[in-house]
């Protein structure tokens, strides 16, 4: 019954906007190509993981094997955290059925938001099944990619922060991991204890985030590019009424991000509110969203420049874990399980693939290719993959994948892409140690 | 003829056990004074083969999460504090000093790991579900279905993945899913607002508190620990640092340090008898069917065990096999199981003086990773006669139900018994 009148509802919806929206693209900048690529590139933080798109793995230097995988992840695919966060446009759309100023899409939208409310119940900050999925192909590519790592009974040791979903994405790694080689022996855990570097959170630098500095370049930024009167146009039949009465920004920023996350939950087939949106509107919001990234957790100078030392403790325990391991003949595999407000600190820090990037310009971000949907999709990782010709090799070399492709590192390196250890170890605990000691 | 001796055996057995008192058992072995803090203890008793012609298919379990330590920081720093202070101030005896030792060391390992897994409870998880498998392998064969739920706690989340990886171990088919959700706390984790106002009213209250100053537990310990009475009575909250005391002894069996570390000689056996008693009625007037405070108690789970009705009829209808795993808490075993009224456990009492002679005695029930297991035979998808036996902590259990087929039960009776007792409790 539910079901019956939900498909008619969207029908409609289907039909009365495709007529409305119409691509009149003319941007030149390369981060509008990917969004007309994949229109949910511009999903920022919530964009699905692109396990679709694999590139070639360089060999390694002749007669060094992969002996040691590090890596840390962010849970897969989920739910947004919150009932508000799926309640707010809906609150919104409220203001303007009540005053009966809804045009016949914004009813219907109003109900399909009804339906997601309804549909999510319960499930706010879960991993989905999808989540699930893209844990278990991670993991199933890093065996098959470095069998060696995984070979008998290789030792497999597994963290993850207290926090569900970051718990069940290791669980469903560790599973398909089991399920290629019965014999890992593998030690899963997930404490308060490892919370320091595992989900750091520097109080002192995370509440100077959002400088007076900052704020104001993010405004100058962000309220040409915030406003959306077209869709408004769509929902609501009075102008005026929306000018009084209606937040036009929150309702454009939390339709976008309700359509985005139902992708995740593979609850797009159902209800999918994309149709409402042009290329140039899902463009414009991923020029703020990425500046709002920018300045929040990576390097921007607007506010000190030093957000991404929010993760020092874990790039400090990387190395004391990779230190440990290289002593040992058969170290295998340490996976971490965290979030995203960690690893697009920690790959900043890093400076992979130039996002260390440091501009005080926000017209800079995007044109110098710091785009934060390919650092942060769900499901993000980073995997050191450690390379040895025998457990006495002094010149252990490694090399570093984001999201699985292989980056490259700030320092030098005569065997790209990969790197001396020796290296790496010599330029990162002296930067570490240069902030510590400020 | 068999089978009548195999019963008969079953039944002596079972006398024994509970002709031997709670008092004797905590005596030779204090550990099982720890309550629900007990760690799961492994079964020894073999299972009645399957019927004749039938095949384990299906399993639907429903588990506390094993081995854990104390939910809070204070368990650990109000002891240490207390003992910390009169140290400092000359009022420990030689023991009491030693005790402060040993209690550091507790608190140490305990550090930021509150209400978590320890080692042990992951082990008990693991060896729980590999005993699954070798008792019922039938079920998990090939691509069986395994659909695991957990209350979203961090120990009943772990609790369920070492499970799981265990499971995958021995059958790495399996086709396995795996949720922690919110959205499922309906069954998981239902709570009642009427009959948690009525657990606890003025009455029930007073009535716990009668008995327990009836039988009180006198402190002794402290003389061993305290060299000066007087300041322990001025400076110390006698009632708080006795109870975390006897919770920090009980729950050491649970810990990495647990055959290094013991706080059980500093009490008496008379203290730690005492001590456990109270758990026990504690246990009884929250949980149980104890008439003082309506003796509803145990409908709390009355969602779950209907959500355990039509999840086992959906799955028997798709020909499948495989297993449906639920981790929870204790507070929703004990009640599901005096629900049930397993082994009895739904004894309805107002005299709290008898709990232990009618058996009601809360380490048998509710240990550490303590799991009722319902595992269903048929013949084929096509059997018309399913039928079942219940599993407490994985040993044959009764439910008052027809028991011509013991430890069998007819799957239609347990239905038509417990939704008509479901339905008369909605009225």
């Amino acid at each position: 019954m539910r079901m019956g009148s939900r498909k008619t509802a969207y029908q409609t919806f289907v039909l009365l906007i495709v007529l409305i929206v119409s691509s009149t693209a003319t941007w030149a900048q390369a981060a509008f190509d990917q969004i007309q690529a994949d229109r949910y590139f511009a999903a920022t933080n919530y964009r699905l993981y692109p396990d679709t798109i694999t590139t070639p793995q360089t060999p390694p230097p002749a007669g060094k094997h992969p002996f040691y995988i590090s890596h840390y992840g962010r849970h897969g695919s989920r739910y947004m955290g919150s009932r508000k966060a799926y309640l707010t446009p809906l609150e919104i759309l409220q203001k303007g059925y009540k005053a009966k100023k809804l045009t016949q899409l914004g009813l219907d939208l109003r109900k399909l938001l009804a339906n997601i409310i309804h549909d999510t119940h319960g499930h706010w900050g879960d991993l989905s099944a999808l989540g699930h999925q893209q844990n278990r192909d991670i993991a199933r590519r890093m065996m098959q990619n470095y069998p060696e790592v995984f070979e008998g009974d290789a030792h497999i040791q597994a963290r993850s922060t207290t926090i569900s979903r970051c718990m069940l994405s290791m669980g469903s790694a560790l599973l398909q991991l089991k399920s290629m080689n019965p014999q890992l022996q593998v030690d899963m855990d997930a404490t308060h204890e490892d919370m320091w570097y595992l989900n750091f959170q520097d109080k002192q630098l995370r509440d100077s985030m959002m400088t007076r500095k900052a704020k104001q370049a993010f405004d100058k930024y962000c309220n040409p590019r915030k406003h959306n009167r077209r869709l408004m146009d769509l929902i609501f039949t009075d102008t005026a009424f929306v000018k009084q009465n209606i937040d036009d920004y929150w309702l454009n920023y939390y339709l976008l991000k309700t359509d985005h996350v139902q992708l995740n939950t593979k609850s797009y087939d159902k209800v999918r509110l994309a149709d409402l949106f042009t290329l140039e509107d899902l463009y414009l919001f991923w020029q703020y969203e990425n500046v709002w990234w920018y300045i929040c957790y990576g390097p921007s100078l607007l506010n000190g420049g030093s957000q991404p030392y929010t993760q020092r403790h874990l790039l400090r325990r990387l190395i004391q874990d990779a230190d440990s391991c290289l002593t040992l003949n058969k170290p295998g595999v340490q996976l971490r399980y965290g979030h995203d407000t960690i690893i697009l600190p920690l790959v900043c820090l890093l400076g992979l693939n130039g996002y260390d990037f440091q501009t005080e310009d926000l017209e800079e971000v995007e044109k110098h290719g710091w785009w934060v949907s390919d650092i942060i999709p769900m499901a993000a990782n980073l995997q050191f993959v450690f390379y040895r010709e025998h457990p006495q090799d002094q010149d252990v070399i490694f090399k570093i994948l984001l999201n699985e492709k292989e980056a490259t590192l700030p320092i030098p390196t005569d065997i790209a892409p990969y790197y001396h250890w020796r290296d790496f170890r010599e330029f990162y605990l002296k930067k570490l140690d240069a902030y510590e000691v400020r | 003829m068999q089978k009548v001796l195999l019963l008969a055996a079953f039944i002596t057995i079972t006398t024994v056990t509970n002709a031997q008192s709670a008092r004797q058992e905590i005596r030779r072995n204090q550990r099982f004074s720890a309550s629900t803090y007990m760690a799961y203890p492994t079964p020894r008793t073999s299972l009645t083969p399957a019927p004749k012609g039938k095949h384990p298919f299906f399993i639907s379990h429903y588990g506390r999460s094993g081995s854990r330590y104390h939910s809070k920081m204070k368990n650990y720093d109000t002891p240490w504090e207390v003992l910390s202070k009169a140290d400092s101030l000359g009022k420990l005896t030689p023991l009491g000093r030693d005790v402060l030792q040993r209690v550091a060391l507790i608190r140490q390992e305990a550090n930021n790991r509150w209400h978590e897994l320890t080692p042990l409870g992951h082990q008990q998880e693991q060896q729980i579900a590999q005993r699954m498998v070798e008792r019922f392998p039938e079920v998990f064969e090939g691509n069986a279905e395994i659909d695991a739920r957990s209350m979203v706690f961090l120990r009943s989340i772990m609790s369920m993945e070492s499970a799981l990886l265990q499971l995958v171990t021995l059958r790495p088919q399996l086709q396995i899913s795996h949720e922690a959700s919110l959205s499922d706390k309906s069954f998981m984790n239902s709570s009642d607002y009427r009959l948690k106002k009525t657990r606890n009213d003025s009455i029930a209250l007073l009535q716990f508190r009668k008995f327990v100053s009836k039988h009180p537990t006198n402190h002794r310990f402290l003389k061993k620990l305290f060299n000066d009475m007087n300041y322990v009575r001025q400076h110390v909250d006698i009632e708080e640092f006795s109870d975390l005391m006897f919770k920090l002894a009980t729950n050491q069996q649970n810990t990495k340090l647990s055959s290094q570390v013991t706080l059980f000689d500093i009490f008496s056996h008379q203290e730690i008898y005492t001590n456990w008693r109270k758990d026990n009625v504690w246990w009884y007037v929250n949980y149980g069917a104890w008439p003082q405070n309506g003796g509803t108690q145990p409908y709390t789970q009355r969602r779950l065990l209907r959500k355990i009705i039509t999840d086992t009829d959906e799955f028997m209808l798709t020909g499948r096999h495989g297993a449906h795993l639920r981790y929870g808490d204790d507070v929703v075993v004990m009640p599901l199981i005096c629900l049930l009224d397993l082994n009895g456990l739904g004894l309805v009492t107002n005299n709290l003086e008898s709990l232990e002679s009618k058996g009601w005695v809360d380490y048998r029930v509710l240990p550490m990773a303590a799991n009722i297991q319902f595992v269903f035979y048929r013949t084929d998808p096509q059997d018309q006669e399913v039928l079942f036996k219940v599993l407490l902590n994985e040993k044959e259990a009764t439910l008052p139900l027809p028991a011509d087929r013991y430890p069998y039960y007819r799957w239609s009776d347990f239905r038509e018994y417990y939704l008509k007792k479901l339905d008369a409790y909605g009225k």
